[in-house]
């Protein structure tokens, strides 16, 4: 239905190499903690070695003292204000529960003081002569405890606003039903339940966190931060720090990766208070194990799914309670906890009758923030599992059950209105959708048909396959808003101004190519600035997959604008011919404009015209985008396992992602993305857990015992690209940078059902659970 | 602090400089030559992110201490591009989308030149061995392994 | 920086063990400093003194002849190992376990000599040069000595050798050309980890000379206790682990760290004994138990 609409593409649709690609391939200083000022102050962090205490004394003058050291920091000389460190749009959906330094301490790894010194060594130095007198109170240290009645009270300051219930440690709530789901069970034929529990788990960036802060000629700060928010970096320091937004810079140099970590303001307040009070750059990289316990990490879940459906297969009605760890502070609590229902709920919308609520829940260990898949990844794996149970007691392939189910084109669900982020949704209906297509291509590269059920066995080794379907969203509707100046050059290039934030992911080229096939060039003749919010226009962020989507509209429009004043230019260039010009047909190509009767000039002649010689003005054009909708992308997922029955390891053979996300402007990168994002996703089905003492102390922050998948460990992934076209997206796309991450869990864990019939509920599936599940299942 | 005197090559040119012991390899490089491609992800020979070749051999740079440098030749990202240009192997990362954020890249390239020049004609599973100690968060490894493939196939071809 | 130490380069084994003497315990050689160098960083170790002998030109030898066997060099990285011929045909087993360290970058570094003194439980190369009967040779102000390795661990992390002894070379001995060895490791990924649990073994069908060495699951690595009588090529398998593993209970003791539980490594154990008497006996492949 969508190949009819669409156009020719120049530039678009091809695999135009990466913007920044020469300068990270010879080794550039590019990243934050590449650049060199003189004298800039090293910044280090005195972590609390209690899971919750009290902070009775600190005590700092010896480490002031210190010869070398420059400042140092505590909760008796910061400001005192409440904020988050969520890196969302104003005002945040998040409890403004965070202080710079707090006179309690919530988590082993909370901040207590931080030192700024000549070298690292002096800080290190003046961080252990920081006397700190603790009153330890009773940890919590899992949400049941949480809940528990007498439970100690992790937020008990009276100035925290946007804590849902802070006196039971209730960070966010969230209830909302379509229909009545009870009577939607009672007429069901077939009922199944399911629990499952996800683990903490670190996105482990190669490249941690990192800021480097200094005054600039004129005295106004200037940030360099390695973030995936920089305007919401600038807003929320000039509110804590007390300092005019104005007299703020903050700029985004090349990132070492995000995946949602960066999605905050965790060390720019810090950096920026030692420029503040110094006068000297300040510079504050975290460690490997900071990272891990001291950073943000993804939320641990118990998600609890019911189905009730009609012996036809049809989904009747659908519970999904949610219970999520959100750390010792509230950031992305809520946002998150909506996330799990409102972008896996849709895809079933059959189901009449819809009951999804949950609580997130403050406890006493490190904080979890957004992470890649945000709440879907968890909320697939409960809602696949119990999808593929609920085909096991139908008797029905699990593809023929999706199938039966799944939204189609021209189909809305009630959630999508009821369920947004921490907030209403926006009632939308689905404009493309490749996942029929996703799911048929997906089933034939894995084999499904050929091996689903024929556990062929080698020695101790059985082999299986497992499916599962997704969607995500493009942005956050009606809240999201991205904006994008292109200005042209005399020589026919352009200046793409954009705020949207490059990690990796590569915005910069994508966004570039969307100008350049607007406006008839090639890409190289685009010039990407972008994330400075001294120069580069409003963008929320990368996050919740809007880049492609809305910074890309954005950006779609600028240039359309920009097109329209290229075009009346060359009009009044070419009518000395006498005759009207119809500006409507003119056509920009090969970096000319063209008009219908043939003629043509070319746009450095255009802009040198607009330039230098009459009617000067610089053509250029600012335009912006708030998305009324999110079309999902979509995602059918296939793996292949084998299951050691003697050792319980399992190893995926063979993984395959079918991805429905529009018009893939650059489809290596597109590729790219999702080939990424599984491997993470198996990372962290199979391998990846954060493991705690009895104190709340992160016994693995290291790589060395908590294990990210190596080139030796991915197995052959293979994607697939589904085109569709997106109606409301810049030429046809959606986003795609999150939805790859939530296909490997409930893929995996259903391949490992059809291997072996164990049913894993907890991940990741070590091969310790795998055989105690089998052991669990041998009779006698 | 001793400081003891260390004079080595670096990407074809002669250094010299007075370096504590305790000063990691990376941390020369980076500090003191400014040569910031080899990066610290872990800084416990864990990630690779800051492999260089060290007498033409890779290692992890943070377990190496800039005085163990001494009288050896070292060769950084920074030397892999040519007077000419990007190297073959710069090309093919480029070219089949094996960067995505670039943390890892120059580990990787390293770690790559380092097996190009012992191995001519690699077989997959040889270069998933040569990289199997770089680890990548991004790309899932796979345009890497196909760039390295495609860098060795070309760096014969032109032999 | 790592820390707070000096460095000094040895030019002669004598200088180097000195060196040690004069710093009364306070002092570490530095080999390939994968070991060392992360432990001075996470505050597990705090020398004085970095002694490098890396410079010394007899230490980064390594000789094999099948009439007198191995003899490495202290100095010589892991990797030289995995690639010499010699090693591989001969020892196969020490060839891949010395494989299964680190990655390629950390085996251009490590040496054997630094695996063993580090003293691991779980220390990769000790399984095989257990079974090949392998002996350190050492020097000290007190004159030169043989350990055999199986007399050096002492506990976890600790080894029989005094503070100024200095590890010169490891001696393996020749085995007759009909020797199989084989080394398999279980990891919790196939990348670069410690052992779960690694075992080695050492077979001639020719005698039925038959001895195992387990890993990771003591406070050293351990020689299972011998079966005393010769294993004939075509003994059953199953009866054979049984009897091996009845024999290896009495020396390990799992625990449960970081990367397993002690009923996994239990658990485990049988297999991997009869894993490893599948490779030895039937010579199958056992790669695919590697990692």
């Amino acid at each position: 239905m969508a190949e009819e609409r669409r156009p020719a593409f120049v530039v678009v649709g091809k695999n135009e190499r990466k913007v920044d690609g020469v300068a990270l391939v010879t080794g550039k200083p590019k990243f934050a903690g590449d650049l060199d000022l003189p004298g800039t102050l090293c910044v280090k962090i005195l972590h609390s070695p209690h899971a919750h205490a009290r902070i009775v004394e600190i005590d700092a003058s010896e480490a002031e003292g210190l010869p070398g050291v420059a400042c140092v920091l505590t909760h008796q000389n910061t400001p005192l204000t409440r904020y988050t460190t969520a890196g969302q749009g104003y005002p945040e959906p998040s409890p403004y529960d965070a202080r710079m330094f707090d006179t309690k301490v919530r988590f082993v790894g909370d901040r207590v003081a931080a030192v700024a010194a000549e070298t690292e060594e002096i800080a290190l130095e003046a961080l252990k002569k920081i006397r700190v007198r603790y009153e330890e109170l009773p940890a919590i240290l899992s949400v049941d405890g949480a809940l528990a009645a007498g439970a100690p009270i992790i937020h008990d300051e009276k100035d925290s606003p946007g804590i849902y219930d802070a006196a039971k440690n209730i960070a966010a709530d969230v209830d909302i039903d379509v229909g009545d789901v009870a009577q939607g069970f009672a007429e069901s034929d077939v009922i199944v339940e399911t629990v499952c529990e996800t683990q903490y788990a670190q996105h482990a960036p190669i490249e941690p966190h990192v800021v480097l802060t200094n005054l600039d000629e004129d005295g106004r700060l200037v940030i360099r931060s390695s973030t995936q928010v920089p305007f919401h970096v600038r807003r929320i320091v000039a509110r804590v720090l007390d300092v005019p937004l104005h007299r703020i810079r903050v700029i985004k140099p090349r990132i070492g990766g995000g995946f949602g970590v960066k999605q905050e303001v965790l060390l720019e307040d810090l950096a920026a208070l030692v420029t503040l009070r110094t006068g000297r750059p300040a510079l504050v990289v975290l460690s490997r194990q900071e990272e891990f316990i001291a950073s943000r990490t993804r939320h641990p879940m118990r998600i609890r799914v019911k189905l009730g459906a009609r012996s036809d297969g049809a989904l009747h009605a659908l519970e999904m309670e949610v219970l999520s760890n959100t750390g010792a502070y509230g950031t992305h609590a809520l946002t998150v906890l909506s996330n799990v229902g409102s972008k896996t709920l849709p895809i079933y919308n059959k189901a009449k009758n819809v009951h999804f609520f949950g609580k997130a829940v403050y406890t006493n260990l490190p904080v979890a923030g957004a992470y890649r898949g945000y709440g879907a990844t968890q909320g697939y794996f409960a809602l696949e599992t119990a999808m593929d149970e609920l085909a096991d007691g139908l008797g029905m392939d699990p593809l023929k059950l999706r199938r039966r189910n799944a939204i189609r084109v021209g189909e809305s669900s009630p959630i999508f209105e009821k369920l947004g982020e921490g907030r209403e949704g926006v009632a939308q209906t689905v404009k493309s959708c490749g996942l029929e297509r996703a799911i048929e291509l997906g089933a034939a590269r894995i084999g499904w048909e050929e091996k689903r059920g024929k556990r062929p066995r080698q020695g101790s080794r059985v082999r299986g396959v497992g499916m599962s379907i997704h969607m995500q969203g493009s942005g956050i509707p009606q809240i999201d808003m991205a904006a994008a100046t292109v200005k042209m050059n005399e020589d026919g290039s352009f200046n793409l101004l954009i705020g949207a934030t490059d990690l990796g992911t590569g915005s910069d080229t994508i966004l570039a190519q969307i100008a350049a096939e607007i406006l008839g060039v090639p890409v190289s003749k685009v010039i990407v600035t972008s994330s400075d919010t001294d120069v580069t226009p409003f963008d929320t962020g990368a996050y919740a997959s809007s880049t492609t989507y809305v910074s890309g509209k954005a950006v779609e429009r600028a240039a359309l604008a920009v097109r329209e004043q290229i075009v009346q230019v060359a009009a009044a260039m070419l009518a000395d011919d006498g005759g009207n010009l119809d500006e409507a047909r003119f056509v920009l190509k090969n970096e000319r404009a063209v008009a219908p009767n043939g003629r043509g000039v070319t746009l450095a002649e255009i802009c040198q015209r607009a330039m230098y010689q009459t009617g000067q003005f610089q053509i250029a054009a600012t335009a912006s985008f708030v998305p009324d909708e999110s079309p999902p992308p979509f995602m059918a997922s296939f793996a292949e396992v084998e299951v050691d029955t003697e050792t319980g390891r399992v190893q995926v053979l063979e993984y395959v992602a079918a991805v429905d996300c529009g018009v893939a402007i650059n489809p290596k990168m597109a590729e790219g993305q999702v080939e990424g994002s599984v491997a993470n996703g198996i990372g962290f089905a199979l391998t990846e857990e954060m493991l705690f003492s009895s104190k709340g102390r992160v016994r693995n922050p290291t790589l060395f015992d908590y294990k990210i998948l190596g080139a030796r460990d991915v197995p052959p992934i293979e994607v697939i690209l589904v085109p569709s076209f997106e109606p409301t997206g810049p030429v046809g796309a959606k986003s795609v940078g999150e939805i790859g991450i939530n296909g490997p869990i409930p893929t995996i864990a259903n391949a490992i059902h059809d291997a072996v019939g164990i049913r894993l509920t907890k991940t990741p599936f070590t091969p310790e659970r795998v055989l105690d599940a089998l052991r669990a299942r041998r009779p006698g | 602090m001793t400081l003891h005197p260390i004079r080595l090559t670096v990407n074809g040119k002669s250094e010299e400089a007075s370096v504590p012991a305790a000063m990691t390899l990376l941390e020369f490089l980076r500090e003191r030559l400014y040569l910031t491609g080899a990066k610290e992800g872990c800084g416990a020979g864990e990630c690779g992110a800051c492999t260089v070749l060290l007498d033409g051999l890779p290692v992890t740079a943070c377990l190496v201490l800039a005085v163990e440098g001494d009288g050896r030749e070292v060769r950084t990202v920074e030397g892999e591009a040519k007077a000419t240009g990007l190297s073959v192997l710069q090309r093919a990362f480029i070219e089949e989308g094996a960067i995505q954020c670039g943390f890892c890249t120059p580990g990787m390239i390293m770690s790559a030149r380092g097996l190009l020049e012992r191995n001519s004609n690699p077989t997959d599973a040889e270069i998933v061995e040569a990289i199997a100690g770089n680890l990548c968060r991004c790309t899932g490894y796979e345009a890497i392994v196909a760039a390295i493939r495609r860098a060795a196939k070309e760096e014969r071809d032109r032999r | 920086m790592l820390g707070e130490f000096e460095y000094v380069r040895a030019k002669t084994i004598k200088g180097g063990y000195s060196l040690l003497a004069k710093a009364g315990g306070e002092a570490a050689v530095l080999a390939g400093g994968t070991d060392l160098l992360v432990n001075i960083r996470a505050g597990k170790a705090s020398p004085r003194l970095l002694v490098d002998m890396k410079g010394v030109k007899s230490l980064d030898r390594l000789t094999f002849s099948p009439k007198t066997g191995a003899l490495i060099g202290a100095s010589v990285p892991l990797n030289t190992i995995v690639e010499n011929r010699g090693i591989r045909t001969r020892y196969p087993g020490l060839a891949e376990a010395a494989w299964t360290v680190g990655s390629y970058q950390i085996r251009n570094r490590a040496t054997i000599a630094g695996n063993l003194c580090n003293a691991s439980p779980a220390a990769d190369t000790a399984p095989p040069l257990l079974v090949l009967d392998a002996i350190l040779e050492v020097a000290s102000p007190r004159g030169e000595r043989e350990v055999p390795v199986r007399s050096l661990f002492v506990d976890s992390k600790k080894t029989s050798l005094s503070f100024d002894e200095v590890v010169t070379a490891i001696r393996i001995p020749p085995v007759p050309a009909t020797t199989r060895t084989a080394f398999l490791k279980r990891q919790r990924v196939k990348g670069h980890d410690l052992a779960i649990l690694n075992v080695a073994g050492r077979y001639d069908p020719a005698t039925g000379d038959l001895q195992i060495a387990i890993g990771s699951c003591a406070k050293t690595p351990v020689l299972v206790p011998p079966l005393g009588e010769p294993v004939p090529p075509d003994a059953p398998i199953p009866e054979l682990a049984r009897r091996l593993e009845a024999l290896a209970i009495q020396v390990v003791h799992p625990i449960s760290d970081l990367r397993a539980t002690a009923e996994y490594r239990r658990a485990l154990l049988p297999v991997f004994i009869r894993r490893l008497l599948e490779a030895l006996l039937q010579q199958s492949d056992h790669r695919e138990a590697i990692r």
